[in-house]
């Protein structure tokens, strides 16, 4: 081996050496932190990244829950909107809410939703629907709050 | 028994998470600096240590990579080998790409040939050309990261012993064997010397070289 070989692979072993060497560390808390800001690298950020990654694939039981409560109101939204209901339930459907409602004191004229029982499409009285359970939700909870 | 990723996902939930997280980060970008110095490169593509970091947890998580406790019981010491593992891959490839065409007329006019490579005349199971270009690129880098390295420890005893000692090993207790420095003294030319390392960029590095270079050559 020439001396240059060899002075060459000295080199090497050095900084394979101080790569080992350099690896462990004895460092805490804020020591760290400060560490690692001095590498132009900011704690806060790669502590959220932390928290993202194990959101995303490691989830603790309450945050899986809360996942899936998530994903079956997303399931259950989206069924409600796809779903394909025989006409004549739907017009069903509707006219019970409207006896809810006259029942809660609202002023629900029956001919006027009569009259768009026979024109609507499917889609409109779904949508009708829809609409006249939202009202219902809202007048039977002020309802509620008003009787407290 | 929960297996290695559970149990990794159970640490990294827990009061130590964070800690091991930030080590890993922050031994990532050690490594990349003495890998980017020792090449000349930049870590390839859009990774960088973090991104690395972040990757092999994932991996840990979802059991693309696996943790064998019984092996190494320190879930930080085998996350440090697989970062150290992926960053010594993507620097493979790196070198792996720098390949320099062996046939080129040199700036004074010189016709460079693979004869131009003696060791493949002497040894030819040995370097091809192009590997023996890329290693005497690699070797002027190292001596001058060695260089720039020996300039700022300069006047500091303990670190200049340590320097010294780390030509032989690697083991602080080695080192404070060797130098007859106390272990916690080693321990702190650890960290200066840690501290030295990250303020060195790599262009610094590929600067000296290069100037080292056009000295050889005017000599």
């Amino acid at each position: 081996m020439t001396d240059k070989n060899k002075k060459s692979d000295e080199v090497a072993r050095f900084l394979d050496n101080l790569m080992s060497f350099l690896a462990d560390d004895d460092l805490r808390g804020k020591d760290l932190a400060e560490d690692l800001r001095a590498r132009g690298l900011n704690p806060d950020h790669i502590a959220d990244e932390l928290r993202d990654l194990l959101r995303e694939h490691a989830p603790t039981w309450s945050e899986k829950a809360e996942r899936e409560r998530l994903s079956a109101l997303e399931s259950f939204t989206g069924a409600r909107e796809t779903v394909h209901r025989p006409r004549m339930k739907t017009v069903e459907l509707i006219k019970q809410v409207v006896e809810q409602m006259r029942r809660l004191g609202a002023p629900v004229t029956a001919g006027a939703y009569h009259q768009k029982f026979q024109e609507a499409s499917d889609t409109d009285l779904e949508s009708l629907l829809e609409d006249l359970r939202t009202q219902y939700e809202l007048l039977n909870s002020q309802k509620n709050k008003d009787a407290q | 028994m929960p297996n290695g990723r559970e149990r990794a996902a159970d640490i990294l939930h827990g009061p130590e998470g964070q800690e091991i997280y930030f080590r890993l980060v922050r031994y990532a970008d050690m490594l990349a600096r003495i890998y980017g110095w020792r090449t000349g490169a930049v870590l390839p593509g859009s990774a960088s240590p973090r991104s690395i970091v972040h990757d092999v947890v994932v991996k840990v998580l979802e059991g693309t990579r696996s943790w064998d406790e019984r092996k190494e019981p320190a879930l930080l010491n085998a996350l440090k080998g697989m970062v150290r593992s992926e960053i010594g891959h993507l620097y493979e490839r790196v070198e792996e790409s720098l390949v320099e065409p062996i046939n080129v007329v040199l700036p004074d006019g010189e016709e460079r040939t693979g004869d131009f490579f003696p060791s493949t005349k002497l040894h030819p199971g040995g370097l091809n050309p192009e590997q023996h270009l890329l290693r005497q690129e690699r070797t002027k880098l190292e001596f001058a990261a060695l260089n720039l390295l020996l300039k700022e420890i300069e006047g500091n005893d303990d670190l200049e012993s340590v320097f010294l000692a780390l030509h032989e090993t690697d083991s602080p207790s080695e080192i404070a064997a060797k130098t007859n420095i106390p272990i916690q003294r080693v321990y702190s030319a650890r960290r200066e010397l840690d501290r030295i390392v990250a303020r060195i960029p790599l262009a610094r590095v590929v600067r000296t070289a290069r100037k080292e270079n056009e000295h050889d050559r005017q000599e």
